[in-house]
């Protein structure tokens, strides 16, 4: 993994000035800021956040939460575009450091918690050796790119003892939180049906080879997927689309929607019994609960999320809420904060805490493997039946296989 | 992603699979899977052919320089393989296997041998190890060898274990360290001597696999190899051998060697702070009772995180002395700590933990009843509920008759909790109970889905009991059945003709409830309007409103003349819903009504008559004198606002006047000034001097869109208000737009303009010209928005300059705004750069600058992503008063 020469750390820092009291020269590679930002008692006091992945989700995070936020502090950047880890440096400030590999952010001991905002077939290992550093994780969703990746992350935020958030914010956001709160009230009745307005999977990648652009560590890039030549259709947008990378719309977006009907459903720590490709003339999924539930996944002509039960019916999508009979129950009371910065002051509470976050691992790793199962049915064309209480495939052992994938090496978990 | 692929994959899938996905007939399905391997299969293959033959019609295809040929080739050969990898197909799977393996070879490409490969690990079983052991040990390609240690990493027979480890012979480097995770991965006993010896290897990267292999084979004799390595490792390397030795202790657990995995974590749990968080939860995962203490004195840590580890290990450890550990300290934990024994004692669930919960639900202060009924029940986030959550139910029941909050807490709960068990009882319990107990038993059946609460609202809505006859109303508005309409309608009608009182609330319900019953109850509803006698009789009339029955037309007209001003108000309130045209006059005799209540209600009706009308051309002006009325004649503030942007509609320069009264400083300014601009515009044509005047006080107010359109029409009327200009803003700008987006940073020099400076009427790009353009913003926040001056929408660049006099030499902010990121040259001078996808508004950001005595030249750059785009630019002191900016054309 290719390492970019790295600035004096706060840390190399601290023990320069700890060891000369009159450390009047200091090192030129400080700049005047960090000082100030190291000797703040205020600064120090706060929960010190590396940010892994500076692309467009990462600078969001970046730009709207950690700026002048009195209780985290942002202090390190990694990407393996140079060109990323300058827009992060200089949205956070001259007190920030920046790196290549990931490795060193977690090696950092004045580092409490990673935001992890990479493609989604590096989430995994990142996150796992977060927690394995005793870093507290903000992991952008869809959680990982197979059903055995989420296993071992819920595993290892377990066994490590973290707070580990997702990037489903949904979960923090009042239209949703209302929705499946009337729903799980029995506002709507009996529930039969949910309807998702998410379609569209990843297909295998195979592009013609470019020249990398300047400042880019594509090795590492690929890192864990089996390796592709450079295309500017993967980087910086749309990998997206190609499975070796990611689940396409399906966990794109199945993580936010689906993890609302599991969510709704009460279901949001178990799963489906069985998925079924689109049947002829349709152009939805079919996700079987035990208890006969249906929710159809696919391009349904609405938006968001509808439940559709005995006594009305629920649609709700990122500000949109629509309860029918109309009068049936109250809706949401939005109080002005984003949803992101909801879900984001919500895992600093948890921080404190140390308690669950709303979009905890676990309940991120069950929703992405509704995902993961939709698209194993669509690419394999056939049906599946599926055990959520032992999470295996049952019956089809070449389907099993699919929920997993070997790391390129020396790429490992 | 495209959102049509879907719709695409899903129509080609459901083509071809339509038979498939029926689990009724399984023959049927057979069938039209055998049908399907053939639909599959591309042009150029026969139908009918063996896989060898369809194979070998695939592989020139995969070797094609066109990325398109092998991406459908490669398509063909995975749903090739994904049919005959169906569950009992074993037959066709190993032809299809036997035929890719027939291709790995070194007559066959490399990169096709790693598609085949990657097909193999995903259908491939006995017949397949020893082909791709022998790729993995001699293929020349190393891209090919990691493909075949990947595809036998996840095949599950024994044998490619045994491939895995004879590949260890001849691999290096990456390979190697590959070979030893898959090992690892696969706890392969076997290896652990070639793990032993592959720690000694002279590549710090093997010697780091073999150490994690090692650790996940949980073998004994790992222990001090791996001990060994901690002590002389560091910084990442240390984080790496760190993990592995606990990984070590994990599997020993796992393999019944208890005693080994405590010395490791007791060990390890002296390393550093993340370790001995782990090392908690791996003593509480091994069930070692010599560490409950250790755990528990960490319960009152300092250290947050090491807090929260102890008590995740609270909650893991299993047997009694942890349990009892918690509960005594419940004796001495307050606050936040005291709910966290809570939870971790209900995450337990074991004996001691649940009798000591439900003795707290039982007897304890109110507010932590109401936290341990919450917590047992599963009501509290993270917190799963008791396994034995039945046990709970005879104090949930007891809750409901307490205080509120407890009630609320029993309702919400017995409304939720799942099971046979929970119904029954709650059936049960309804049979015999009274008082605010049954109201909420009410509402709990109304809420609950497995039960038909029908029966128990219609006897509760006839209750004796006010509370209980409340919780009828409440559960019909939720369950809305068409049988609750006689039940309230009798309770209602009776209760007023024997003058028994029923309060505001009990209408206020039933009436809700009334509304939500279907259409079919309309009858009932008109009949009872017809024959109670008020206040029943007012809610009935109100109720038809819902569903406006045409029958009902009559009656309402005749009740709007009744004596009683609460009957005449209900009837108003339902006729003002019905869309006819004869509704209208008494609509507008009402709206001069002497009753505040009657004119607010017509006018409030009135507005969907003019809504009406003013859809129909012919009758526009009739919505105008409508609307002109409801203005005169309401004070509720939402009718008003309606009216007057219903009036900007179809209105006339006539109504200017009565709008422009709303432009003093009130909550309907704002509206009024968007409404009068389009009318004003027409009074221009027949008095231009009052249409100036009123178009510039518009202007002048801090309204932006209304007072940019009033300027619109200014400047067309030749008067330039210059108020963006006064306020400081740019408002002419030169620009060069749309330009390709290259791969340049946004602060990177403009390789078009390198000195910051517009020098030349046009600039050459990728062989086209690109003219610099001037255009003028009427905005009064100075706003241009690119995609109305016809520049598109996508990703693209362009570029904004301006140059303008300043009478000396002095600080300033330049306040920008740009959508979505920009940059900023002050002559020729890079002052700001800003990546972020966003929209525009204005001061977006705030840039301290030195302006120069004389001309001073900015030069603006504007990154699209996509959607729309626009700039804008105020110059002010450092008080932020603006500073004069007049282009230099």
């Amino acid at each position: 993994m290719a390492n970019l020469s790295r600035r004096g750390s706060r840390r190399q820092f601290l023990g320069t000035v700890g060891r000369g009291a009159a450390a009047l020269t200091v090192p030129a590679i400080v700049r005047s800021g960090a000082i100030a930002a190291v000797e703040s008692t205020a600064a120090n006091d706060r929960v010190g956040v590396g940010h892994i992945g500076i692309g467009s989700m990462g600078r969001g995070h970046l730009r709207r939460h950690y700026a002048g936020n009195k209780t985290q502090m942002s202090i390190a950047v990694c990407d393996v575009d140079a060109k990323n880890r300058a827009r992060g440096v200089s949205r956070v400030g001259p007190h920030c450091d920046q790196y290549a590999d990931y490795r060193e952010i977690l090696d950092r001991k004045d580092i409490d918690a990673v935001v992890v905002a990479v493609p989604d077939h590096w989430h995994a290992l990142i996150a796992i050796h977060a927690c394995e550093a005793g870093k507290d994780v903000y992991c952008e969703k869809p959680l990982s790119l197979t059903v055995v990746q989420a296993h071992k992350m819920v595993e290892a935020a377990r066994r490590y003892g973290r707070v580990f958030q997702t990037g489903s914010q949904q979960r923090s956001s009042e239209e949703f939180q209302a929705a499946c709160a009337l729903v799980q009230q029995g506002y709507l009745g009996h529930v039969h049906t949910v309807n998702v307005n998410v379609s569209g999977t990843s297909h295998p990648c195979h592009l013609p080879a470019e020249k990398v652009p300047v400042g880019l560590d594509w090795e590492t890039w690929i890192g864990p997927a089996p390796w592709k030549p450079f295309s500017s259709r993967l980087h910086p947008w749309h990998w997206r689309s190609f499975r070796e990378f990611s689940g396409g719309n399906m966990t794109d977006w199945g993580a936010h929607h689906l993890d609302v009907a599991q969510w709704g459903l009460g279901r949001s720590y178990s799963g489906p019994v069985e998925v079924h490709p689109p049947a002829a003339g349709e152009n939805f999924l079919r996700f079987v609960y035990d208890d006969g539930v249906v929710v159809r996944c696919g391009a349904l002509g609405g938006r968001g999320i509808e439940f559709i039960g005995t006594r009305g019916s629920l649609k709700v999508d990122r500000g949109f809420f629509e309860i029918t009979p109309a009068d049936l129950a109250p809706g949401p009371h939005p109080d002005g904060r984003g949803r992101l910065q909801r879900h984001h002051e919500n895992w600093w509470q948890a921080l404190e805490t140390r308690g669950r976050p709303a979009a905890d691992v676990e309940i991120a790793a069950r929703s992405v493997t509704v995902c993961h199962l939709g698209n194993i049915a669509l690419w394999l064309g056939r049906s599946i039946q599926w055990d959520p209480t032992n999470e295996k495939i049952v019956g089809d052992e070449a389907a099993s296989r699919w929920l997993d994938r070997p790391l390129r090496a020396p790429y490992h978990i | 992603m495209r959102t049509s692929d879907f719709d695409l994959y899903g129509r080609v899938r459901g083509s071809v699979i339509a038979k498939r996905t029926s689990l009724v007939d399984r023959r049927l399905r057979c069938c039209a899977i055998s049908v399907s391997v053939v639909l599959v299969l591309g042009a150029g293959v026969a139908s009918g052919d063996e896989p060898a033959d369809i194979i070998a019609g695939l592989i020139p295809r995969l070797a094609d320089s066109n990325a398109e040929v092998v991406r459908t080739a490669a398509d063909e050969l995975e749903k090739l393989c994904i049919e005959a990898s169906r569950p009992g197909a074993e037959k066709e799977r190993r032809a299809v296997a036997m035929a890719l393996i027939g291709r790995l070879g070194s007559d066959v490409v490399a990169s096709v041998r790693v598609l085949v490969i990657e097909q193999l690990g995903l259908i491939g079983k006995y017949e397949t190890a020893g082909p791709l052991g022998k790729v993995l040990a001699e293929d020349s390609d190393p891209r090919v060898r990691e493909a075949a240690r990947r595809a036998l990493e996840r095949l599950p027979v024994v044998t490619a274990k045994a491939k895995l480890r004879a590949g260890l012979a001849t691999a290096e480097g990456e390979l190697k360290m590959g070979l030893l995770h898959s090992l690892g991965l696969r706890r392969d006993a076997l290896a652990v001597q070639q793990l032993l010896e592959a720690v000694k290897d002279s590549d710090e990267g093997v010697r780091l696999a073999a150490i994690e292999a090692l650790a996940l084979t949980g073998e004994i004799n790992a222990t001090p190899v791996v001990e060994e390595v901690l002590q002389n490792s560091e910084g990442i390397a240390r984080l790496r051998v760190q993990k592995a030795y606990l990984r070590l202790a994990s599997a020993l657990v796992e393999n019944s060697e208890r005693g080994n995995a405590r010395r490791i974590y007791d060990r390890a749990s002296k390393l550093n702070r993340a370790a001995e968080c782990a090392a908690l939860i791996g003593f509480a995962n091994a069930g070692l009772q010599s560490e409950v203490q250790r755990i528990v004195s960490l319960l009152d840590s300092d250290d947050v995180r090491l807090r929260g580890a102890a008590y995740e290990a609270a909650a893991r450890m299993r047997g009694v002395r942890m349990a009892r550990a918690l509960i005594g300290k419940l004796d001495s934990a307050e606050g936040v700590a005291r709910r966290d024994v809570l939870v971790a004692l209900v995450r337990r669930a074991d004996k001691p933990a649940v009798a000591k919960l439900l003795a707290l639900a039982e007897s304890s202060s109110t507010s932590e009843r109401a936290l341990v009924l919450r917590l047992v029940t599963g009501m509290e986030h993270g917190v799963p509920r008791l396994a034995d959550g039945n046990s709970v139910l005879p104090l949930l029941f007891a809750a409901l008759t307490e205080d509120p909050q407890l009630r609320a807490v029993a309702e919400s709960a017995l409304s939720q909790l799942h099971g046979q068990a929970v119904r029954a009882a709650v059936t049960a319990e309804l049979g015999t109970a009274r008082g605010e107990k049954r109201a909420s038993l009410v509402r709990v059946f109304a809420s609950r889905t497995d039960v038909d609460p029908v029966d128990t609202i219609i006897s509760a809505v006839a209750s004796d009991e006010r509370v209980v006859r409340i919780a009828g109303l409440q559960g019909a508005a939720r369950v809305a059945d068409e049988s609750f309409a006689d039940a309230i309608i009798d309770c209602l009608s009776a209760a007023a003709l024997s003058k028994e009182a029923r309060d505001a609330e009990e209408h206020r319900l039933a009436e809700k409830a009334l509304k939500l019953l279907p259409v079919e109850s309309s009858g009932k509803v008109l009949a009872a309007a017809r024959s109670a006698v008020a206040p029943a009789k007012n809610v009935f009339l109100r109720v038809l409103r819902r569903h406006r029955p045409p029958e009902a037309l009559p009656f309402l007209k005749e009740m709007v003349e009744s004596e009683d001003a609460d009957t005449r108000a209900a009837a108003l309130e339902s006729l003002v819903s019905y869309p006819d045209d004869d509704v209208l006059p008494i609509l507008v005799v009402f709206m001069n009504s002497n009753v505040k209540q009657e004119r607010h209600l017509a006018a409030h009706g009135a507005l969907a008559h003019a809504a009406r009308l003013a859809g129909e051309e012919d009758r526009r002006e009739q919505a105008a004198a409508v609307y002109s009325l409801i203005v005169s004649s309401t004070a509720v503030e939402d009718d008003l606002s309606q009216a007057l942007t219903g009036l900007a509609e179809v209105g006339s320069g006539e109504h200017v006047a009565q709008i422009a009264q709303f432009l003093v400083v009130g909550p309907l300014q704002s509206v009024a000034a968007s409404a009068v601009v389009p009318l004003a515009a027409r009074l221009a044509q027949s008095d231009r001097e009052r249409a100036v005047e009123v178009l510039t006080k518009v202007a002048q107010l801090e309204y932006e869109e209304p007072a940019t359109r009033a300027v619109g029409v200014l400047e067309r009327l030749d008067v330039r208000p210059n108020i963006a200009g006064n306020r400081g803003f740019v408002t002419d700008w030169w620009i060069l737009a749309p330009l390709p987006v290259g791969n340049e940073a946004v602060e990177e020099p403009a390789p078009l303009i390198p000195a910051g400076v517009r020098t030349s009427d046009s600039v050459e790009l990728e062989g086209k010209t690109f003219e610099w353009k001037q255009h003028h913003t009427s905005s009064v926040v100075g706003h241009l928005q690119f995609a109305k001056l016809g520049y598109g929408g996508g990703r693209a660049v362009a570029f904004c300059y301006v140059e303008w006099n300043s009478p000396v030499e002095q600080d300033a902010f330049l306040k920008i705004g740009t959508d979505d990121g920009g940059a900023c040259w002050l002559n020729g001078e890079l002052v700001h750069a800003n990546d972020t996808p966003r929209r525009l508004k204005t001061d977006n950001d705030i840039v301290k600058v030195r302006l120069r005595a004389g001309t001073n030249m900015a030069l603006l750059k504007i990154v699209n992503v996509g959607g729309d785009w626009g700039v804008c630019m105020r110059v002010t002191d450092l008080d932020d008063q603006p500073l004069i900016v007049t282009p230099e054309k």
